[in-house]
This record gives C-alpha cells, sequence and structure tokens, in this order.
C-alpha cells in the first residue's frame, strides 16, 4: 500500500483519538466547574 | 424494465416520501426551516455536516482521481484531518454567537462580527455565486449516476431535471429536516457500499490488495509516486493548506453548525469525522482497483471509473443500487445547497441590500420563492456542459475560502479587523484568482526562476495570502489613524 495512503491513515486515527482525549477533559472540567458553580450558590 | 432502473426510481421516490413526510407534526418559521430550530442532537447534526463532507465530488472525485492520477488525489483525505482539528476549537464559538444574535444564514455571521449590512452583502453575493458552482457540481454528478447505472435508459438532462423538482418539491415543503431525514439511508448505505467495494473489488480481481499495489507498480509505476512535476508534493501540501482552511467555509457546511442543540454535539461531531472519513481511503482502493481493469477512460471520462467497475462486476440489480446511493449522495448536500442559497438570498440581499424593514414572514416567503428560481438558474448552467468535478470544486473552494481572514478576526477577543479590510482583502483574493483562472497567471510566469517547489503552490493560497496582507495592512492603518484622530481630539 503507498506509504502516503498509510500515513494519512495513521494521522487520521491520531487526531480522532487526540480529540477524544480534549474532548473528555473538557466535559470533565466543564462539569467540575458546573458542581463548584451549584455549591457556591448554596 | 432493466432492474437497475427499477430500483433507481424506486430510491428516487423513496427520498422524495421521506423528504415529505419530514415536515409532519412541525410548524416552520424561517429558522425552523433552514435551521430546524437549532434543535438537532449530536446524531442529526453529524449527519447533515457528514452528508455536506460526503458528496458526489467524493463518490465519484475521489476514485476518479486516483484512476488518472494516482498519489496526489490523497488530498482529499488529509485536508479533513486538519480542518476538524481547527473544528473542535472554531465551531462552538460560532454555534455560540449564531445562537446569542439569533442568526440563520451563513452571511449573518459576517454581518453581525462586522456589523455592517454592506459586508453581509458582499458576502452573500460571493456564498451565492460559488453555492451555482457547488449545485452545478452535485446535478452533473447525479446526472452521470443516474444515467450511467441505468445504462443509458434515463439520459442524464432528464436525470438532473427530475432530481432538481424532487429537491425542490421536498426542501420547499420540509426545509432542512427533508434533507436530515435522508441523510439518515444515505450516510449507513454509502459506509456499507464503500467499505464493501474497497474490499471486495481488490480481492476479485487481484486476489488482494497488497497484490493489486504490486501488479499497478509493475505497470503503472507513475500512479503510486509523487510527481515531480504538476500535482507534486508543494501542490499537495498547498491544496491540502488551502482547502483545511476552507472547509467550514461551505455555506451549506457552515449553517449545519447553527442546527446544534448545543456545542458539545459539535464537539463530538468533530471527533468522530477523522473515522468516518476512513470510507474514502476505501474509495481509493476502488479507484486503483479500475486502473488495470476499467480501460479507455479519458479527462472528465475518468470520473466514471468507480460506476464503470461496479457495472462490469456485478448485476443489474446491484448496478441499481449503486446508481441509488448516489442520487442520494447527490440529494443531500444539493439540497442543503439549494436551502442555503435561497436564505442568502432573502435575508441577506434582499432585506439587508433592498427591503430593511421586510418582516420575518415576508423574508420567510421570499425565501421559499427564491429556491426553485435559484435550482432552475444552476439548472440552466448544468446543461450548458464545463470543467470536471475537482477543478470546480477547488474553484469554488478558493472563492470561498477568501474568507479566511475575516472569519479569524472575527474569533478575536479584542476586535481587529474592518469592514474596509474586509472589501480590500477580497477583492486583492479576487483579482489574483481571476488572473490565475483567466488571465493563464501562474507562480511560474510571475517569478521564471523561482524553484519548482514555490512555483507548483496552489495558486488559490496565493490568492487567500494576497488578502491576508491586504486585510491586515488596511485594518493596521485605520487602527492607527483612528488612535491619532482620538488623541487629537482627547487633547484639543
Amino acid at each position: 500500500m503507498p506509504f502516503l495512503l498509510v500515513w494519512n491513515l495513521f494521522w487520521m486515527g491520531a487526531t480522532a483519538a487526540i480529540l477524544a482525549l480534549i474532548y473528555h477533559l473538557d466535559s470533565r472540567d466543564a462539569a467540575a466547574g458546573a458542581r463548584q458553580s451549584a455549591g457556591g450558590k448554596q | 424494465m432493466n432492474p437497475a432502473l427499477i430500483i433507481i426510481i424506486l430510491f428516487a421516490i423513496f427520498a422524495l416520501a421521506v423528504g415529505l413526510n419530514a415536515r409532519r407534526g412541525k410548524k416552520l418559521s424561517l429558522e425552523q426551516w433552514a435551521i430546524g430550530g437549532r434543535g438537532f442532537g449530536s446524531l442529526l447534526t453529524f449527519l447533515l455536516m457528514a452528508g455536506e463532507a460526503f458528496s458526489t465530488f467524493t463518490f465519484l472525485g475521489a476514485s476518479g482521481w486516483t484512476y488518472s492520477k494516482g498519489v496526489p488525489a490523497f488530498y482529499i483525505l488529509s485536508y479533513g484531518c486538519l480542518a476538524y482539528v481547527l473544528g473542535y476549537w472554531m465551531l462552538p464559538a460560532i454555534w455560540r454567537h449564531a445562537k446569542e444574535r439569533g442568526l440563520v444564514s451563513f452571511a449573518d455571521y459576517f454581518a453581525s462580527r462586522y456589523e455592517s449590512r454592506a459586508v453581509g452583502v458582499l458576502v452573500s453575493v460571493v456564498a451565492v455565486l460559488a453555492m451555482v458552482a457547488l449545485l452545478i457540481i452535485q446535478l452533473r454528478g447525479l446526472g452521470i449516476i443516474v444515467s450511467e447505472m441505468s445504462y443509458g435508459l434515463i439520459a442524464q438532462n432528464t436525470a438532473i431535471w427530475i432530481s432538481a423538482l424532487l429537491m425542490v418539491a421536498y426542501m420547499t415543503v420540509s426545509g432542512i429536516h427533508g434533507s436530515a431525514s435522508i441523510a439518515i439511508f444515505k450516510d449507513a448505505l454509502i459506509l456499507g457500499l464503500a467499505i464493501f467495494l474497497g474490499t471486495y473489488l481488490p480481492v476479485h480481481y487481484f486476489g488482494g490488495v497488497g497484490e493489486m499495489f504490486a501488479r499497478i507498480d509493475a505497470v503503472h509505476p507513475e500512479l503510486l509516486r509523487m510527481p515531480e512535476h504538476g500535482l507534486n508534493l508543494s501542490w499537495y501540501n498547498s491544496t491540502l493548506l488551502l482547502t483545511a482552511l476552507g472547509y467550514y467555509l461551505y455555506p451549506h457546511g457552515f449553517t449545519a453548525v447553527y442546527v446544534a442543540r448545543d456545542a458539545s454535539a459539535l464537539r463530538k461531531n468533530v471527533v468522530l469525522m477523522p473515522i468516518y472519513q476512513v470510507l474514502i481511503a476505501f474509495l481509493f482502493l476502488v479507484g486503483f482497483a479500475a486502473v488495470l481493469t476499467v480501460h479507455g477512460l479519458e479527462g472528465a471520462q475518468t470520473d466514471l471509473a468507480l460506476l464503470r467497475l461496479v457495472k462490469q462486476t456485478f448485476p443489474s440489480w446491484f448496478v441499481g443500487i449503486v446508481g441509488g446511493a448516489g442520487l442520494l449522495t447527490a440529494l443531500v448536500p444539493g439540497s442543503l445547497i439549494m436551502l442555503n442559497a435561497s436564505t442568502t438570498i432573502a435575508r441577506n440581499i434582499y432585506r439587508e441590500g433592498f427591503a430593511p424593514q421586510a418582516s420575518d414572514k415576508a423574508v420567510a416567503r421570499i425565501a421559499r420563492i427564491s429556491l426553485p428560481l435559484f435550482t432552475l438558474v444552476v439548472v440552466f448552467f448544468v446543461l450548458r456542459g464545463g470543467t470536471t468535478f475537482v477543478a470546480l470544486a477547488i474553484f469554488s473552494s478558493s472563492l470561498l475560502t477568501q474568507l479566511v481572514p475575516m472569519l479569524a478576526s472575527s474569533f478575536l477577543k479584542r476586535p481587529f479587523g474592518t469592514r474596509e479590510a474586509a472589501f480590500g482583502g477580497i477583492a486583492a483574493g479576487g483579482v489574483v484568482l481571476a488572473l490565475s483562472n483567466w488571465g493563464g497567471m501562474t507562480l511560474a510566469t510571475v517569478f521564471p526562476n523561482a524553484p519548482l517547489a514555490l512555483t507548483s503552490i496552489n495558486m488559490g493560497l496565493v490568492a487567500l495570502f494576497s488578502n491576508a496582507v491586504v486585510f491586515v495592512a488596511i485594518s493596521a492603518v485605520q487602527r492607527l489613524l483612528r488612535a491619532r484622530i482620538d488623541t487629537a481630539v482627547e487633547s484639543a
């Protein structure tokens, strides 16, 4: 298989994995922020 | 009657029924009609954005370019990846602004960010022109697919007329809900077909993917190597950058962002898109499989590689299914383009340009009237003939990509770009594009002694660079002058 095709497929997988990780961290931070502000209101 | 023809007709009837039925139970204001009332969850947002990304350009162009040009076609796979990384941060920002201000059309965003009706009209004109080109690509692709897969029993022009009428019918009635409902079936079907064809055809004809590449390497080694001239590495990288920057500037893709219920739906969509795009790699395999098995395709005909290979390999009923899938592949982005063009004409050209006092109801009426008229104009251009898919797509992408400096500046917390700079930048980029497209200007003619790596750069990127320089220069001068005037007034 041409190297450039394999290279592209590798980076597509890597991009999806990195973005999924960032999404997970962002969601966790947003949930923590929401909990904190809800606690502050009480 | 030919089984392929019956199946294609059934697909068309099915699309019309699903599209019309999508309206059931909904009262359609302009916001509901054009952007689904901003209530689409992750799945529907994904299907709409994937529908926009996977059009007839991908269906025919990816395999056709691989068949005729080989490795340079891989740029189609690469640019999405780069665009999704930008999209992860860009799309939620666009969505938030659109929700806060109640934006509906593509040009609304720029008019709102630059607080200028004139900018809205300018962007609308660029967008509508580009959408003419984009719909031409979809309709021409659709004509080719239906005519080819019905074994010539339906003429291209007949297929284009029928499909255009079909889209007009369900889009006028259901708006974006029609597109979204068809996208569900289209994406599932195309995913299954691309994976099946990309794995089955190399095994069927060569015994495996490795064996197929070994055979191509022996007969056509040039297809597996990046050429030194023309579509070389420099062209590849510059085209990749250009198309990635312009990826979200297709009006129908941009407004698909507005439909999302929340920013999280958009982020999830961006995470999934690189995986979805892998199916393009399967279409490359189909293109490579056609290299040694489909003979005699030259020039624009190379776009037929996938269809001819399917026809010579499978029975008529399966040919009909591929033809039907191709039909849906054109209908989803095609109808989204029509919807966006009509919304832009009504909101930004009619109201912003001529009738600022027009009510929302009047604008919605104009949008519904514009939809068939816009389609009629495009059908006229399609029937007159022209260039191939990829050349058209690159040109319209270049035209829309001229909005990148304006978009980038809109994300800054402290406003920098001015509306005058926006006009100046687009004019500069437009001049370079016009000289390149109609004047035959290339970097090689301007710099005859420059190295090949420089002269092979895509002219669209050169136009964008000129645009960005003018945009920044005019904005900087205006800000400087304004600061001086303010200081002078204060000291007086």
